[in-house]
């Protein structure tokens, strides 16, 4: 205990810990502040995409006209043609309820416009809008329109789970890990770089007991981090932004189909295999810092490992997700993306790697000598 | 037995660094490890603390196997300022070991006040010179009352006034009955500790080491050199010839008065007589750098 005291404060105390802390606040705070100003953007944005979905089906109607023109008996563009003055229609109603803010009607003449354009492109129109996106975002809609939820803008909200969900896809990819090295990456090495360890090596103290108390200020560390950061993106929206609802649904692919988790889910898996792979992470890091005893080398070991642990989802056999942990590296994709593994499979890979490099690493120190 | 070290051997690959060290000290003293840079008395501290492993041989201080972190209780390792913490205070490292060692800390305001940090205790270290630093570390290393102190450089880059105040301490601490083995390059701070001086070199500890440093040289000035040189010469005496007519001799060749004697008898005038205490530097010399 008093090991982990004097390691905290060695780490807390240190103007590398102030300035990453002010620069993680400030971080957070510059992207609630961009959001906030960027509210009214977004109608414009949403104006935009319309005006240009009805620049395309006029552009569409210019064409079909003058076909049929040519071949006015031909039953394919006839149809067509109906099809594209109804989306036409459809998006001119849009367009005039856009400042109404009434946004269950926008849900469903937006579902009826995707609707018809997928039924559009059945009947061999060419329209920019993809199968997968208008089949997407039509699921969506009446997900929201169902739970009777406002929808939020993805990038530019300032409601309180919407912006959470912002941070968080920051942090699970590859943000916490950057943090966290940036924080105490070189928690071990450093120690042996500045030949402090020798230090603490010629105190009445078990080598088992330092190790671990680095360990344990790594989770620490981690668990502040959280804390900050989490800390400022929940505060932000309370005060300045909408309360929004952790009912929100988010889209996910499952075995190639659409399925829905609320925000509340989303977030807690998010929290699950951030912790993951940073428990990976810290141990790995911790094992190589022992083995190299610099901090450069290290942290090259250690990306070398992620990068290739990370290639590994790249192979088509689906057992090796339940093998590898480093799946979890871009945790986004992870969770929204289910057609190949389930988002829980890696898990365990974690936490045995975790505590195997735990082990190899006690082995390592028990006998450590200087450089 | 306060330090028993047997037949110690260290290699770098191939090359031995540690070559069969042995030293053995049963009563509190004060012993100086003398030698060239890369001679091995860093690399012996070391592997007497356990911070580096060794091929051959055995390590025992204060009673415990030198792999016993234990011992740590008794005995203190001042190492080279490198092993600070910039970021805490001084105070911070001494209320550390008061912490890990079970010790009052009631005994940092002591120790800071006899090292004469107390004005600097509570101050981050990266703002301490190299004298501060080396006044923590020296509190650092007797806050627990060692039985056995071992030092390495710890006069290094001390002015003068920090280096009488660390001899004063260091003089006070083998009175109370503490063990201290340093590692020094200052031979004149070395004459004023102590008469016990373990020379290196290569890797071992020179048998000179075990010469009394307190012998007294003399140098002598006769009237006629030349005869003079050839009386001890006859005699089989071991003599140093300074110039024409001066002389040197050690006490153990030859006493004083056994040399008036045999001048007196030559009718040959002795007109000075120098006596001085070889010491470490003298001694230093005559390993290392070939002097007689």
């Amino acid at each position: 205990m008093k090991l982990l005291v004097f390691e905290l404060r060695k780490i807390i105390f240190d103007k590398k810990f102030l300035y990453l802390t002010i620069f993680l606040f400030a971080g957070i705070a510059i992207l609630f502040l961009r959001n906030m100003l960027f509210d009214s953007y977004i109608e414009k944005e949403e104006q935009q995409k319309i005006d240009s979905y009805v620049l395309t089906n006029q552009s569409n109607k210019r064409l079909l006209e003058r076909t049929l023109e040519v071949d006015p008996n031909n039953e394919e563009l006839q149809q067509l043609k109906t099809i594209n003055d109804q989306m036409l229609e459809t998006l001119f109603e849009l367009r005039s309820i856009r400042s109404l803010d009434d946004w269950q009607t926008r849900l469903m003449l937006e579902n009826e416009f995707f609707q018809m354009a997928a039924e559009y492109k059945n009947a061999g129109g060419d329209h920019p809008l993809s199968f997968e996106e208008i089949e997407k975002t039509i699921a969506l809609n009446q997900k929201l329109l169902q739970e009777n939820i406002k929808p939020e803008h993805p990038t530019y909200t300032t409601a309180l789970p919407n912006f959470l969900m912002i941070v968080t896809n920051l942090f699970i990819n590859l943000g916490a890990i950057s943090l966290l090295l940036l924080f105490v990456g070189d928690i071990v090495s450093s120690e042996f770089e500045n030949r402090s360890i020798y230090f603490l090596y010629t105190q009445p103290l078990n080598k088992i007991a330092i190790f671990t108390s680095k360990w344990i200020s790594s989770i620490f560390v981690y668990l502040f981090i959280i804390f900050i950061l989490y800390g400022t993106a929940i505060i932000l929206p309370l005060l300045f932004g909408d309360k929004g609802t952790f009912q929100y649904p988010i889209l996910l692919e499952k075995n190639q189909e659409i399925r829905f988790i609320t925000m509340k889910d989303y977030l807690i898996q998010s929290f699950i295999i951030v912790s993951i792979i940073i428990l990976v992470v810290v141990n790995v890091c911790m094992f190589y810092s022992l083995y190299f005893k610099n901090t450069l080398g290290s942290l090259f070991a250690l990306s070398g490992t992620l990068f290739a642990g990370y290639a590994v989802t790249f192979i088509p056999w689906k057992f090796l997700f339940w093998l590898n942990p480093f799946q979890y590296l871009l945790g986004e994709s992870r969770i929204l993306d289910q057609n190949n593994s389930l988002w829980y499979q890696g898990i365990a890979a974690g936490v045995v790697l975790s505590l195997l490099m735990y082990l190899l690493s006690l082995q390592k120190i028990k006998f450590s000598k200087l450089g | 037995m306060i330090i028993h070290i047997q037949n110690v051997k260290k290699r770098y690959k191939k090359e031995w660094v540690l070559k069969g060290i042995n030293i053995k000290v049963e009563q509190p003293n004060i012993i100086a490890l003398v030698g060239p840079n890369g001679s091995g008395k860093t690399t012996l501290l070391n592997c007497m603390t356990n911070l580096l492993s060794f091929h051959e041989g055995t390590v025992e201080l204060v009673g415990k196997k030198h792999t016993d972190p234990s011992l740590f209780k008794e005995v203190s390792f001042l190492q080279d300022n490198r092993i600070l913490y910039g970021n805490l205070t001084g105070y911070d490292h001494l209320k550390f070991i008061c912490n890990v060692q079970h010790l009052s800390t009631a005994r940092i305001t002591d120790v800071a006040e006899r090292v004469g940090m107390s004005s600097y205790l509570k101050k981050r270290v990266r703002n301490y010179s190299l004298g501060m630093k080396q006044h923590l570390l020296l509190a650092m290393a007797i806050i627990n009352q060692p039985k056995l102190l071992l030092l390495d450089e710890p006069l290094n880059g001390l002015d003068p006034t920090s280096a009488i105040t660390m001899r004063n301490i260091l003089l006070e601490l083998y009175n109370e009955g503490t063990t201290i083995l340093l590692s020094s390059h200052n031979l004149d701070e070395i004459d004023r500790l102590t008469n016990t001086v373990y020379f290196m070199k290569d890797g071992a500890i020179l048998k000179e080491s075990l010469l009394d440093l307190n012998m007294r040289r003399y140098t002598v000035s006769v009237t006629d050199g030349k005869k003079a040189k050839k009386i001890l010469e006859e005699k089989q005496i071991d003599f140093t010839s300074i110039n024409e007519n001066q002389i040197s001799f050690d006490e153990t060749t030859i006493d004083l008065q056994t040399f008036i004697d045999y001048m007196n008898q030559n009718d040959i005038q002795i007109y000075d007589i120098d006596k001085q205490k070889i010491g470490a530097e003298r001694r230093y010399q005559e390993l290392f750098e070939g002097a007689k």
